[in-house]
């Protein structure tokens, strides 16, 4: 099932998969999210998405209970980085 | 009347568009109601850098109430490409209707105003009538384009958003994609959150990463940077111009963050992708 806003918006499209995500997640159960298929997601859509499941479970979790497929390697990179930039926590303390 | 005249080549790269922004810069004067005119008839050359700085500027001044004249390149190549780029229609009608326009080896300008996945399909569509685009290939260019989109509606406070146009070059298979905004520039973005930014130190953050304005909430300082990461990995040349300093990159070397003597109003980013064979 897509989980994308109806105007294409980056931003509301990874609130929606992410909601769409914390609907069905459970401590046992593993929720797989396939990135395959979506085109040009820009670090801003893996922002939102991760920062929406950490408002509400936590990153620490994360792991355990969502699986996630990428359609590309530069995809997975992209995402990556935002994994990275959210866990060292830039909101708090500028890197560097 | 406030009028800027166009008498030398726009070439790709910085000294043609800060030359350009430079006597653009005439029109600044100009207000609402007022005539100002852009004479381009002795240019012998347009780039897609050109013309998107070129379009940005008429659309903010037609946003601000001005007249704006033209009298377009008389070469018939230049003019060709005035005409294909958009340019003569934005001029006429304020608006880049780029569906009608859409064919050959321009993507015409376009402006965007919120950023959608949808913003880079022109751009492919337009190469993939001359290659069969790689699914890796096309993935780094949406993302390039999207990446810089999505930085322009969250902090360039831009009143017209931004304009893209790109050029496909079949001789060499390498793509130039031109962005440029109206806004307040990265420097002063980012100084709210970190008071000691000056315009060179704010590309050389923006270029490398983890700084930001956290204009939004999905902001993590990631954008330009993955766009300098892919830039750099396909061989390409990229060049970022905001305020008083500019960051260019070249095939094979450092990147080259420079003060500028002349400041540039809003920010552009240009970058040449190698995504034929």
């Amino acid at each position: 099932m897509d989980h994308l806003d109806a105007e294409g918006s980056v931003i509301r499209s990874g609130r929606l998969l992410a909601d769409a995500v914390l609907k069905h997640v459970s401590i046992d159960r593993v929720v797989v999210v396939s990135f395959s298929g979506l085109k040009g997601a820009a670090s801003s859509y893996f922002n939102v998405f991760l920062r929406r499941i950490q408002e509400v479970c936590g990153l620490a979790v994360f792991d355990s209970v969502i699986q996630l497929e990428f359609g590309t390697s530069i995809q997975k990179q992209i995402f990556d980085r935002s994994w990275n930039a959210m866990q060292d926590g830039l909101r708090n303390s500028p890197l560097d | 009347m406030p009028q800027a005249q166009i008498d030398f080549d726009i070439n790709e790269g910085l000294s043609s568009v800060l030359a350009l922004g430079d006597q653009l810069r005439q029109l600044d004067q100009a207000r609402a109601g007022d005539r100002c005119l852009i004479d381009l008839s002795s240019c012998g050359h347009l780039s897609p850098d050109g013309v998107s700085v070129l379009g940005v500027i008429v659309l903010d001044l037609k946003h601000a109430g001005v007249v704006v004249d033209c009298l377009p390149p008389i070469r018939d190549q230049v003019r060709q490409y005035w005409i294909s780029s958009g340019m003569e229609q934005l001029v006429q009608s304020g608006v880049c209707k780029s569906e009608i326009l859409h064919s050959g080896e321009v993507a015409p300008l376009q402006q965007h105003t919120k950023a959608a996945f949808s913003d880079s399909d022109q751009v492919v569509c337009m190469v993939r009538r001359f290659i069969e685009l790689s699914a890796d290939h096309e993935e780094y260019l949406r993302i390039c384009v999207n990446e810089v989109i999505q930085n322009v509606q969250d902090h360039s406070e831009s009143a017209v958003g931004c304009v893209m146009t790109a050029l496909y070059k079949e001789g060499c298979g390498e793509i130039r994609v031109a962005i440029v905004d109206r806004g307040v520039g990265i420097c002063n973005s980012l100084k709210k959150r970190f008071p000691d930014t000056t315009a060179v130190i704010a590309l050389e953050r923006v270029t490398k990463g983890r700084y930001s304005a956290m204009s939004r909430s999905n902001n993590m300082g990631l954008g330009i940077s993955n766009v300098c990461g892919i830039v750099n990995e396909l061989g390409g040349d990229m060049l970022i111009l905001s305020g008083n300093a500019s960051a260019e990159k070249r095939t094979d070397r450092p990147w080259n963050i420079v003060e500028s003597l002349k400041s540039f109003a809003g920010t552009g980013v240009f970058f040449t992708l190698r995504v034929g064979s």
